[in-house]
């Protein structure tokens, strides 16, 4: 299935993803992305992984004691509900965990020492056509960026937020 | 760091003809039903008002999210 509209694919990992729900050093950039989706300037592309990623990062957080149950199930909440949402406006593809998907991320763990869940990540922008990757991850920045034919946006890197900004501002 | 051997070009050419096949994307409705049905085995009603800001609030305490993705990924690496 391809995007209906033709604007810019930006794939987002599960670390840039969840920044839509935070109020946290770096988010502002993701919402301003979220917002442009919603205007229709961007599409945004992901696995269907990172609604899985998301939800054990937020139980994880839950287990560090930092938020409660209650307060978690608001977060998921407002994901899903965002998520329905950008769906309706046909602004939002997820790719599948199929096997031919996960067979050909196997060989991105070893040739690019990725873990397993960002192996999958930069295959799923691969196949999504994506015109960038943006994530929130020092290591697989640094393990992925080079050798793509797209750009990799790290936004906890300073160069690479300000290079991320420069991107959206260029986007008609 | 760069691809190892000939792996590029045969992920790029394994990319392209997933993205040909068209499969493996979920459809609009495939996800939308995905999403719902997620909701409902979590016991979410999609239907109440949201507001995006309380979300952000709560989230916003403590360590940040993302770091939290990366501790997850560290786990596995």
């Amino acid at each position: 299935m391809r995007c209906a509209t033709n604007s810019t694919r930006i794939y987002l990992d599960t670390s840039a993803f969840l920044k839509e729900f935070s109020e946290e050093p770096k988010s502002e950039i993701i919402h301003r992305i979220f917002e442009m989706c919603r205007r229709e300037r961007v599409t945004i592309v992901t696995s269907r992984w990172t609604i899985n990623e998301s939800i054990s990062a937020l139980e994880k957080k839950r287990r560090k004691g930092e938020i409660t149950s209650s307060e978690r199930d608001t977060v998921i909440f407002t994901l899903l509900i965002t998520v329905d949402q950008l769906i309706d406006r046909n602004q939002i593809f997820a790719t599948r965990l199929t096997n031919e998907v996960l067979q050909s991320s196997t060989v991105i763990i070893t040739d690019k020492q990725l873990s397993a869940d960002d192996a999958l990540h930069l295959f799923s922008a691969i196949f999504g056509k994506c015109d960038a990757l943006v994530l929130a991850d020092g290591r697989f920045a640094r393990l992925a960026k080079d050798g793509e034919d797209f750009e990799i946006f790290n936004i906890l890197d300073e160069n690479d937020y300000r290079r991320l900004e420069e991107f959206l501002a260029n986007i008609k | 760091m760069p691809y190892h051997g000939n792996h590029k070009e045969e992920i790029y050419r394994s990319a392209e003809e997933l993205a040909q096949s068209g499969k493996h994307y979920l459809t609009g409705d495939e996800f939308r039903e995905d999403i719902r049905t997620l909701a409902k085995i979590l016991n979410i009603n999609l239907n109440k008002p949201y507001d995006i800001e309380t979300a952000r609030k709560i989230l916003g305490k403590g360590t940040p999210i993302s770091d939290i993705v990366s501790e997850m990924r560290d786990e596995q690496y």
